[in-house]
């Protein structure tokens, strides 16, 4: 299927131009060899040695003549046998001079006689030569010398599918992030990011989740076997988090928990770690964060996910904003116009809430958790303003957008799969 | 996040009214907990408790009694009257070291039938579970009251000093051989620890239990004809015992039992339990109005307080909160507010976009990390993403690389989800293994994270971008991949040199390193036989990794000069 074009190439032009050699001018003006040779016998036999004596090319004249049987040897004598009424290579020679056309039977014969030689086309020419032909190829000739006006573009069978090529291409998933990215950004939001592995300090208690407590396990978590403790950041947000931990909570905090090390199991690690860092106010802060929690790899849980995560921070946010904020994530990303608030339960914010979004085929879906950080996270951090903070699980978004049935499939390991998938 | 599975009628019974059922998700709601779904066999409501610092609403008579003041039935907090206490529960200092804190209380007059036994059972395991973590912190043991002689008393023994039939056996065991035989002893016997054995018993020499372990069968078994019933929890913290006991005991009550005190004697000290005492915080009207957004009067604040259960006292402009003695979730005015809030309905809410105004920003580095994804694909090669967490079978032996330490995972859930991976191009080369059957040549790539040790880290380890391109065809060769590693510097403006090097996981003599300056950006080369051989790969692959964090502070150092700072994210 895919090599009909090639079947039509060009179609080869065989008229050409020629210019006359030296030998060739020579001829032109003094006639050919065997020319000169029938002049010379033409007032009677001759002697070869005499007639060698006044041609200077007697040799080259006397082999063609006699090929030509123009002449022949009689008693030691050149003899003339018949008269030549016209000399067809010398006519072509002189076409040549004047540049006509020449056939090219003769040409060929004074090609072989080194008397002329083949030119080397100009584009014009070439080009000319097409003039009035069909043509499967739309040549540089063609378009630059306009004569594409002359010729006829033959048409092919349109119908034809292409050849199957794979052009290099973003991960449909991959794809879809950077969406998601570039929209939190057009809505104002700054990228924030944080390392793959955090310490417990960071993932839990800078997020006031009590150590050893039920506020802590909302969720299963990885825990490193090696490296298996970090360092904890400044003493200062250690003793303020430690306060935070123990007036709150009642309990004995332990700095060494604290410092044990586990892939990050929520992007709010990264929040926090933002927070302490210091943030802007007004601001708002995004990060795409991979995240990792313990589970069978299956056609509905991954092991390790993305999370959208974000937060605002200014002292007039009200929990109203916050679902103001929310409603604007279901319409702009997840292209959803109805938006439902359910309570719920995270122990770093309060209060908290999960929005479900309609999903015109679906019906409601969990979109993510949110919440207003509470002041025993943001004060420790050293924040003296409300921080509303939201966490979007966006594989699931990503399915549906991606008509995605397996969620194994955002990292999915089928080539022909990722070649096939389209890109919007 | 404790699940459990309530019955409708039950429900509807507690709260004292029939609940239609497209208003039962919403008001379930007020109590925080979601309605999964129905149990298709028994009719169950199947329902997930999300707030895991409330177990007051972990069963379906806190459940009833959160939905009838979100009703407006009843409102304020909720009496209990506990008759005079006069059953004594006597504490050995022995438990001190042992499992030292035990509360109790007396349910009389109880009417019980199998399902609401079986609710019982549901709320004590929960509470046990999760706010008890698993026992440690708080055991809870229910029993029939009317086998029981008071005074009770809470002592240990030897193995060799006791014997009783626990629950679920017919004969007699030692408490030793109960860790031993019984299901519960094998489950929770790592709780004791030595050779004394914690033990409740009467007055008469019945065993009640070995908490946190098993009930006798005699005096711990709870059925319909059961009338009056002893509850005890024992554990170590004082706040999270008496919260479990206030839990179970008010549930009882809301069966319609009466409460009865037990005086529980510990050497001189003597304490009255259960202690239904609340707890208490001024509030400010105008906070709340602040908070939520919303413009409520004073007055609106009050009654929804009260629909959410809590009395309250004004005192000025302050608002005195005061809440049942089943709570000890309050920390924070905050916590007050929400309650407010889930009252008056966070869908009757009117969201509010906020005014502020913020310029966005993406991160230079992600949006450099776009570029080099962008030449990438300009080559010719498809984006592919994969897990960061991979094993050390396919990190090192598969690519017959020297095993380097790496992140390694303390309870992976599957070998194959075991560490952290450190490179990339194992990765890539098991998506090339996955795909023999896909058209030839095959050209992938992919930025992805990886994770090395570093002593000198904060989090010991250290987050790596890395960028790996790999071709595979029946005929493909180093000069492949040099050309399209020539074309990626070239494009990125970063000058290279290639220094030949040995790589285990490449055919010897054709594989390089990529340096910049003094600096080692990254690798190339051809694919071991060997390593293809171990991946199933039956043709060449020819792969390059480059560490996108070198390549973009090279990158950065070029052009940093010229930009602001401030602009720095917009390099490239």
């Amino acid at each position: 299927m895919w090599c009909w074009w090639k079947c039509n190439e060009l179609q080869k032009v065989t008229r050409m131009k020629y210019r006359l050699t030296d030998e060739g001018r020579e001829c032109l003006k003094n006639g050919l060899p065997e020319q000169q040779l029938c002049s010379l016998l033409a007032s009677g036999p001759m002697k070869i040695e005499d007639a060698r004596q006044k041609l200077k090319s007697f040799s080259i004249g006397l082999a063609w003549a006699k090929q030509k049987g123009l002449v022949k040897l009689q008693d030691g004598k050149l003899v003339l046998v018949k008269e030549q009424p016209a000399w067809p290579e010398h006519a072509a020679l002189m076409a040549v001079e004047q540049g006509k056309d020449v056939h090219t039977d003769v040409a060929s014969v004074l090609i072989k006689r080194k008397l002329i030689e083949e030119v080397r086309d100009d584009i014009r020419s070439r080009a000319e030569k097409l003039a009035g032909s069909e043509v499967a190829e739309l040549t540089p000739e063609l378009i630059g010398t306009g004569l594409w006006r002359k010729v006829k573009i033959r048409p092919y069978n349109v119908c034809a599918i292409g050849m199957r090529i794979h052009p290099g291409k973003r991960q449909p998933y991959g794809h879809f992030l950077d969406g998601v990215r570039q929209k939190l950004i057009s809505l104002g939001f700054s990228e924030m990011t944080g390392p793959l592995v955090e310490s417990e300090f960071w993932n839990f208690d800078a997020l006031f989740q009590p150590q050893g407590h039920p506020a802590r396990d909302w969720t299963d978590t990885y825990q490193l076997k090696e490296p298996s403790a970090g360092a904890l950041p400044a003493k200062k947000l250690v003793g303020a988090v430690r306060a935070a931990h123990e007036s709150g909570w009642k309990y004995s905090w332990s700095p060494e928990k604290a410092s044990k090390l586990m892939p990050r199991a929520h992007g709010t690690a990264v929040s926090a770690r933002r927070l302490a860092e210091g943030v802007e106010i007004p601001g708002k802060y995004f990060c795409i964060a991979r995240c990792f929690r313990p589970d069978v790899l299956d056609a509905t849980h991954l092991i390790e996910f993305n999370q959208v995560e974000g937060i605002v921070v200014d002292p007039s946010l009200t929990f109203r904003n916050l679902l103001g904020i929310l409603k604007m994530f279901a319409s702009e990303i997840a292209g959803a116009e109805h938006v439902k608030f359910t309570p719920d339960y995270y122990p770093f914010t309060e209060p908290s809430v999960q929005m479900s979004a309609k999903h015109p085929e679906l019906g409601w879906i969990e979109f993510g958790g949110a919440g207003m950080f509470r002041e025993e996270v943001t004060k420790p951090l050293g924040v003296d303003a409300s921080v509303i903070a939201w966490g979007i699980g966006i594989d699931r978004l990503a399915m549906f957008k991606l008509g995605i049935k397996d969620i194994r499939s955002l990292f999915s390991h089928d080539l022909e799969w990722l070649r096939s998938a389209s890109i919007v | 996040m404790p699940k459990i599975e309530v019955s409708k009628t039950d429900l509807e019974a507690l709260v004292g009214q029939a609940i239609r059922p497209k208003d039962l998700e919403e008001l379930l709601m007020t109590a925080k907990v979601e309605l999964e779904g129905v149990d298709p066999k028994t009719g169950m409501l199947k329902l997930d408790c999300k707030d895991t610092n409330r177990p007051d609403l972990w069963g379906v008579e806190g459940i009833a009694r959160q939905l009838r003041g979100s009703l407006g039935k009843e409102t304020g907090v909720p009496r209990y009257d506990i008759s005079k206490a006069n059953v004594i529960l006597d504490v050995d200092r022995k438990v001190a070291k042992i499992r030292p804190l035990i509360m109790a209380a007396v349910v009389r007059k109880l009417r019980l039938d199998d399902a609401s036994i079986q609710q019982l059972i549901q709320l004590q395991e929960k509470v046990a579970l999760t706010w008890g973590r698993k026992r440690r912190d708080a055991a809870i043991g229910v029993y029939d009251f009317d086998k029981i002689t008071p005074p009770v008393r809470y002592t240990t023994f030897k193995d060799n000093e006791i014997r009783f039939i626990p629950l679920d056996m017919t004969e007699p065991l030692s408490p030793r051989e109960i860790l031993e035989q019984h299901p519960k002893g094998r489950e929770y016997g790592h709780l004791i620890t030595g050779d004394d054995f914690p033990i409740l018993i009467d007055s008469k020499g019945n065993v009640l239990s070995m908490p946190p372990i098993i009930n006798s069968a005699w005096t711990g078994k709870v059925t319909a004809s059961t009338k009056n019933v002893f509850v005890e929890v024992t554990g170590w913290d004082k706040r999270i015992v008496r919260l479990a006991l206030n839990v179970v005991a008010t549930a009882l009550a809301e069966r319609g039992g009466e409460l009865g005190g037990v005086v529980i004697k510990s050497g001189s000290e003597s304490i009255t339990t259960p202690d239904l005492k609340g707890g208490s915080m001024q509030i400010d009207a105008a906070a709340v109005r602040k908070v939520l957004g919303l413009q409520l009067s004073d007055d609106e604040v009050v009654k929804l307080l009260r629909r959410a259960r809590y009395d309250v006292k004004s005192k000025g402009s302050k608002l005195l909160c005061i809440w049942p003695g089943y709570r000890a979730d309050i920390m924070h005015e905050r916590d007050v507010i929400e309650d407010i809030g889930i009252i008056f309905g966070y869908n009757e809410m009117q969201p509010e976009i906020p005014e502020i105004y913020t310029a966005g920003c993406e991160s230079a580095f992600e949006s450099f990390c776009r570029d080099l994804k962008g030449l990438a694909i300009g080559l010719g090669f498809q984006e592919i993403m994969t897990f960061v967490l991979t094993n050390k079978e396919n990190l090192f032996r598969k690519m017959e690389a020297p095993v380097s330490s790496v992140a390694e995972i303390a309870n992976p859930v599957s070998a194959s989800w075991s560490v952290m991976r450190s490179w990339l191009i194992p990765s890539v080369t098991e998506f090339l293994s996955r795909n023999m059957h896909a058209e030839y040549p095959q050209r992938v790539f992919e930025v992805g994270d990886c994770v090395v040790p570093d002593e000198h880290a904060e989090t010991r380890t250290r987050s790596l971008r890395r960028l790996c391109m790999a071709i595979s065809d029946t005929k493909v060769g180093y000069e492949q991949i040099a050309s399209v590693l020539d074309a990626l510097m070239r494009n990125l403006g970063v000058p290279y040199k290639l220094h030949p090097c040995s790589f285990s996981h490449y055919i010897e003599g054709r594989a390089a390193e990529i340096v910049s300056g003094d600096e080692t950006v990254g690798m190339i080369g051809e694919i071991h036989p060997q390593v293809l051989n171990n991946w199933g790969i039956e043709k060449a692959v020819v792969a390059a990794e480059l560490s996108v964090d070198r390549l973009w502070a090279l990158v950065a150092r070029r052009q940093g000069a010229r930009i602001p700072k401030k602009h720095a994210h917009k390099i490239l």
